[in-house]
């Protein structure tokens, strides 16, 4: 390329990863819990993102729970002088502490489908359930997705032909109940007249 | 909020339309069997017989013929290449795939074309109806008329709660998606492409675009598809996928028309070059080739091009694969190659193209 011949020096930017191609894309990175961006080349890029979906697979760069780093660095023969000693092991039992309250917060974390045993990590890492039990298992914290992608936490598309009659009615009938109870008017509502349209349907319905 | 779509200029050109922009259109509804662990987990050794049982149950409820007199039948499937396979990947909606991995897949393919039921990466029963064209009505409906036959048959994993039960939680509720796979070239030239997309992200339209080596929007094609499966009816949420799509083909046509009209420069010159490069090109790569292919497709649509009908640059550029390449695994040697033959292909349609008449006068 011409060196500046028509003033096009924005394009002339080296890739900051292997600095002999010219920078043609930008890749967001995040190092050490920064944000950084760099201005690379095509190939740069590709193997960026080879290198991210790899890790990815492998679980890595995951925040790990627990903190027994500083503690255990210390070499084997290095005898610690007394004040640091007891200090050192103040600090021990405060970290041991700490990473087993990190343990167990990462423990309750997981929940787990009881059907299937599909944990919520595994949800967190593919996206998908592995049963239609999941659903239960995971009800509350799926609640924040579903309002995020569909505005809604219910449906109100069809129902199907084997759960129309008197199945279908006896659990709006339950849930109707628990909305008022929970004085979710709002819902309430929306469930009697889902069971209104019940009555005259044929069995298949489309929602309000 | 509403795309916007204000009247189309005055032009002296024949009327571009939604057909014009969409290279095809359908409809999904994602099913899954009651008290089954779906697809996601076969993957364990130990789930194997579970997924023998579905595949034998599905097979057996497909196979049976449908009351209209259609009938499914077994078949291998079929690696969809090109952009529709790598779309239907993205959406995992991809029947070949899942049958790799995961050894046997019940897919059923009726005797019209572009009908389909099958197993896929996530779900049990993907239950689709795909063609070229723009009708998504069409398509939904015929899909809900052949769920409908299959609850006879099988018994859908469903919650009086959340409605159809999905692997996903993405597409529970209905697990209806409509989708259109969209030509936004003009959008782009004009520069209003991102807003277009950012009002389809407001409405809920779920976009996907060609990704490669960090690019994103190769030969701005995308996939649309509603984001929302849930909370609404699947009337209701094909009713709002359809309209927005229209006001985005709406939007691009008028794009379109700018381009041939006070942008002519802009158009001439990426039509131009874009010429140019598919006829001297000795390497091209999958991005660049797409990135060519979109505003000499474009010009075509507009009839500024002659030397190739649409549907010949259609399929030029419908059969480029995105996902072959370093991605795929191949070698920088065997990518090189692949560049070399893709530029050698596409060479003699290059060498015939040229703007026509009409193209002359408006292309200066
Ligand atoms: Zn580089
Ligand atoms: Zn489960």
């Amino acid at each position: 390329m011409e060196a500046g011949a028509f003033g096009i020096l924005a394009r002339e930017m080296k890739c900051e990863k292997c600095h002999k191609a010219e920078a043609e894309t930008v890749i967001h990175a995040n190092e050490n819990g920064r944000d950084r961006e760099y201005y690379v080349c095509k190939a740069c890029a590709a193997e960026s993102e080879r290198r991210r979906k790899a890790a990815a697979r492998k679980g890595r760069g995951k925040p790990r729970a627990g903190l027994s780093l500083t503690i255990n660095a210390l070499p084997e023969n290095m005898v610690p002088p007394p004040v640091l000693d007891a200090l050192m092991s103040a600090t021990a039992d405060l970290m041991g502490s700490l990473a087993g309250r990190a343990d167990a917060a990462a423990r309750k974390e997981d929940i787990k489908c009881k059907v299937c045993g599909h944990t919520w990590e595994d949800y967190s890492e593919s996206g998908l359930l592995g049963c239609p039990a999941c659903y239960h298992a995971f009800r509350e914290k799926l609640e924040d997705r579903l309002r995020k992608v569909h505005v809604a936490t219910s449906c109100g598309g069809k129902v199907p032909l084997h759960r129309s009659g008197e199945a279908v009615r006896k659990s709006i009938e339950k849930r109707m109940a628990e909305a008022v109870a929970a004085q979710d008017f709002e819902e309430a509502r929306r469930l009697r007249d889902q069971l209104s349209g019940l009555d005259g349907g044929d069995g298949v319905k489309e929602g309000e | 909020m509403k795309l916007h779509a204000p009247k189309r200029p005055p032009h002296p050109y024949p009327a571009l339309d939604v057909s014009d922009v969409c290279f095809m259109s359908g409809a999904c509804l994602l099913r899954n069997l009651a008290g089954r662990p779906f697809p996601t987990k076969y993957h364990d050794p130990d789930k194997e017989k579970e997924f023998q049982r579905a595949d034998g149950e599905i097979c057996k409820a497909a196979g049976e013929p449908f009351p209209d007199g259609t009938r499914f039948t077994r078949v291998q499937p079929p690696h969809p290449h090109g952009l529709v396979g790598y779309f239907a990947r993205l959406m995992h909606l991809n029947a070949a795939d899942a049958c790799d991995e995961l050894a046997m897949n019940p897919f059923v393919s009726s005797a019209t074309p572009f009908e389909f039921i099958f197993s896929c990466h996530s779900d049990h029963l993907a239950i689709a109806r795909i063609a070229p064209g723009t009708d998504v009505e069409g398509p939904a409906m015929r899909v809900a008329v052949l769920e409908e036959t299959l609850s006879r048959r099988l018994n859908f994993a469903w919650d009086s709660s959340l409605g159809f039960l999905t692997s996903s939680p993405d597409s529970v509720g209905t697990g209806f998606k409509a989708f259109r796979m969209m030509h936004l070239e003009g959008l782009h030239e004009i520069g209003e492409l991102e807003a277009s997309l950012h009002g389809l992200a407001a409405m809920r339209i779920k976009v996907r675009s060609v990704e490669l080596d960090g690019f994103n929007g190769a030969g701005h094609i995308f996939m649309l598809s509603n984001g929302r499966t849930l909370g609404l009816s699947e009337s209701e949420l094909l009713a709002g996928f359809q309209a927005a799509t229209d006001a985005l083909a709406e939007q691009e046509i008028n794009a379109r028309m700018r381009l041939a009209g006070e942008l002519n420069i802009v158009l001439s010159d990426t039509v131009r070059r874009a010429i140019a490069i598919m006829q001297n090109c000795r390497m091209i790569s999958t991005t660049e080739a797409l990135d060519v292919l979109s505003p000499v497709r474009m010009a075509a649509s507009m009839g500024f091009v002659s030397g190739a009908s649409l549907e010949e640059l259609d399929r030029a550029m419908l059969g480029i694969s995105p996902d072959s390449g370093e991605a795929a695994g191949m070698t920088p040697d065997e990518c090189d190659a692949a560049d070399a033959a893709r530029a050698t292909e596409l060479r003699p349609l290059a060498m015939r193209l040229a703007p026509n008449v009409r193209g002359r006068r408006s292309l200066q």
